[in-house]
């Protein structure tokens, strides 16, 4: 599938082939990306040929209304769902033909997942909690504990490591999230609503956080339907009926820039 | 995933939902501890029938007067004349004719009264040969046997059962003693040593005198040659059939029986004496083994129960551990790995309630319980592949989940 099938936005479709922003090799590249969920009857295209190419490096906010795909889009970026045709490459390798449990290890070294669940385990303490992602990479345990404890101390609790989930706040726990995306030193991190649960002052703290890692050279694919979490981003791409509707990376090609853009998109 | 982590984990899980594991355990300890009881009764009854044998002697065959209708080879009437004598004892005991019988001990019996100074004791009289010690595989634990001068001489001596014994020369060694039988005074020459494992004390109850002393001395007005009973021993296991043969073909010539209505005599093995008494034993232990099948396979849906409950329960936690890396068959083996420590805990615990269960029984039922190490290893390894099996299905669902739809759950 090298080809889009369909390209409602040139614009937006061009752009994707320069390379953007702060952003050096490609971490993430979609071509015609396309989900087709058969309901019986219907089948409903959630996405709709999207093609988009994320740099090493950037922090891009991906935002649209509810039901304009974007959780679908999500989903295929952190490989807990398979496209139905497109070509997603992701730090320049193709997953698209792999396997569960090829897609399994590409989940657990090259992403890291921050949820607005949280979905930390209740049972487990913090550094436990971080660590899962090591367990499933047959990591020693002596070392799954140096590495947890020191993701927590990036996200500034250290001193929590041994606190379970129901003693800390509510952004203490995503940050606790954080960490455990951290803990692998994924090439992305994906923050699917990661402020949605939060209060104002704790969403400042985390979105905080997310920009320190950016700062640090992290490639952050923020998806949200928050305007002003969106604003921080310095990339957004917005989502409407499965297709790229918007995408102020495309600055250096056609289209609006950026500046012009910021805080003016509304889900 | 490391096994050591794996196991970890699974613990974790079966720790944090400590009552529902608690009772899911309960179940499979049920089945576990009715295994280990029933297959220590089982045990039990097995040394029982073997004790038994051997307190009778081995490879015998034991040939009792009047007809052999009853199938069990228990004699029907008793008190009416013998048809069996010395000389068809004496007969068998001819290697050309019986060449698979290696001694024949004839005996007789009565009940009498002996006594020993100021003691008393009722005991069974039996007039037999010196042959009768190697053919029921009695040893001496003090003295000597009976023997052939004895015979002879129609000498005035008696050897004790260890019981006899013991009742009669409470204060120390008898050998050399004197009891009395009806004004007859009897030398004791030696006391027999006691059976091991004696379930029948009749056998340790004895007082016996030579063939020729109970006839002329002793009990009056028997026919001189008649014998209640004749022990056949073969020369081993594979030729008792043979020995049968041969001594049911010569007492038949000397009886002059020709169809199968007119032998005067029946013979049992120690099989046919036995089997009544074992088969009470198999009875129970079919009995507790059902019940332990039954409580195993109940135990084996608690645990798929449990295990699919607890599946639904944590689809979350399985779709964020997909998400972090978790391959499908890491997950699986999660989930077998939490059902078989619920086995295995429950294996444990049962295996332990059988043995205190199978004290008890011993103490109150009267029967004989025999837990061995192989059968309780055995118990819990059967506890855990029950959980095992009842944990594929539910470890396969939760395998199987798609790690977005499990993340969707609220």
């Amino acid at each position: 599938m090298s080809a889009p099938t369909i390209d409602p936005t040139t614009t937006t479709t061009r752009t994707t082939e320069t390379t953007v922003g702060t952003g050096g090799r490609p971490v993430i590249e979609l071509d015609g990306l396309t989900k087709t969920y058969d309901l019986g009857s219907v089948s409903v295209r959630a996405l709709d040929g999207v093609t988009l190419r994320i740099g090493e490096g950037d922090l891009v906010a991906i935002t649209g209304p509810s039901g304009s795909g974007k959780s679908t889009l999500m989903h295929l970026l952190g490989c807990l769902d398979v496209p139905t045709a497109g070509s997603y490459r992701l730090a320049g390798h193709d997953v698209a033909p792999l396997d569960p449990d090829a897609l399994a290890a590409v989940r657990n070294r090259h992403i890291g997942f921050v949820f607005q669940q949280f979905h930390l385990l209740a049972t487990l303490t913090a550094w436990r909690n971080v660590e899962l992602p090591l367990l499933y990479a047959g990591v020693e345990r002596g070392e799954r504990r140096e590495r947890a404890l020191v993701a927590l101390d990036r996200v500034g609790l250290a001193d929590r490591a041994g606190h379970r989930p129901g003693e800390l706040s509510g952004g203490q726990q995503q940050r606790v999230a954080v960490a455990r995306a951290l803990v692998t030193e994924p090439e992305l991190i994906l923050a699917d609503e990661p402020t949605g649960n939060l209060d104002s002052a704790s969403t400042a703290e985390v979105l905080g956080l997310l920009e320190d890692l950016h700062a640090g050279g992290r490639t952050i694919v923020l998806i949200t339907h928050e305007p002003d979490v969106a604003a921080r981003a310095e990339r957004t791409v917005v989502i409407r009926d499965g297709r790229v509707h918007h995408d102020s990376g495309a600055a250096a090609g056609a289209g609006p820039g950026p500046t012009a853009d910021r805080g003016v998109v509304r889900p | 995933m490391r096994p050591r982590d794996l196991a970890r984990t699974a613990l974790d899980a079966v720790r944090a939902h400590r009552l529902r594991s608690a009772l899911t355990v309960v179940g499979i300890l049920i089945g576990i501890a009715a295994v280990t009881l029933s297959v220590g009764l089982g045990a039990g009854a097995r040394a029982d029938v073997r004790d038994r044998i051997d307190e009778l002697g081995t490879n015998l065959l034991v040939v009792s007067p009047g007809s052999s209708a009853d199938s069990t080879g228990i004699r029907g009437g008793f008190g009416s004349a013998s048809t069996l004598t010395a000389q068809d004892a004496e007969a068998l005991t001819d290697p050309a004719v019986a060449p698979d019988v290696a001694a024949v001990a004839a005996t007789s019996t009565s009940t009498v009264s002996l006594t020993a100074g100021d003691e008393n004791w009722t005991t069974t009289l039996t007039a037999t040969s010196p042959s009768w010690q190697e053919v029921r595989s009695r040893t001496v634990a003090s003295g000597r046997f009976l023997t052939g001068e004895d015979e002879a001489a129609t000498a005035a001596v008696v050897v004790l059962g260890p019981d006899t014994a013991a009742e009669l020369f409470p204060d120390g060694n008898p050998v050399g003693g004197t009891v009395t039988l009806d004004g007859t005074r009897l030398e004791v020459v030696g006391v027999l040593e006691a059976l091991s494992s004696s379930e029948n004390a009749a056998n340790d109850d004895v007082a016996l005198v030579p063939r020729s002393t109970y006839a002329q001395r002793l009990v009056g007005g028997t026919t001189r040659d008649a014998v209640s009973a004749i022990y056949v021993k073969a020369t081993g296991k594979d030729t008792l059939s043979a020995a049968y043969q041969e001594t049911d073909a010569l007492l038949r010539n000397l009886h002059g029986s020709t169809g199968a209505d007119d032998v005067d005599f029946s013979i049992a093995t120690q099989e046919s004496l036995l089997g009544a008494a074992s088969s009470v034993d198999r009875t129970l232990s079919v009995m507790v083994g059902g019940i332990a099948a039954i409580a195993l396979l109940v135990g084996g849906i608690g645990v798929m129960n449990i295990m699919l409950v607890s599946v639904t329960e944590r689809i979350r936690e399985i779709g964020l551990r997909k998400a972090l890396g978790a391959r499908p068959s890491a997950i699986r083996r999660q989930f077998l790995a939490e059902a078989a420590i619920l086995g295995l805990v429950g294996g444990v615990a049962g295996v332990a309630v059988g043995l205190a269960g199978a004290a008890a029984v011993s103490r109150v039922a009267d029967a004989r319980v025999i837990p061995t190490a192989t059968a309780s290893l055995a118990a819990i390894a059967v506890a855990v592949g029950v959980a095992l099996v009842f944990g594929v299905y539910p470890a396969s669902r939760a395998a199987r989940l798609a790690p977005i739809d499990a993340l969707r759950n609220e």
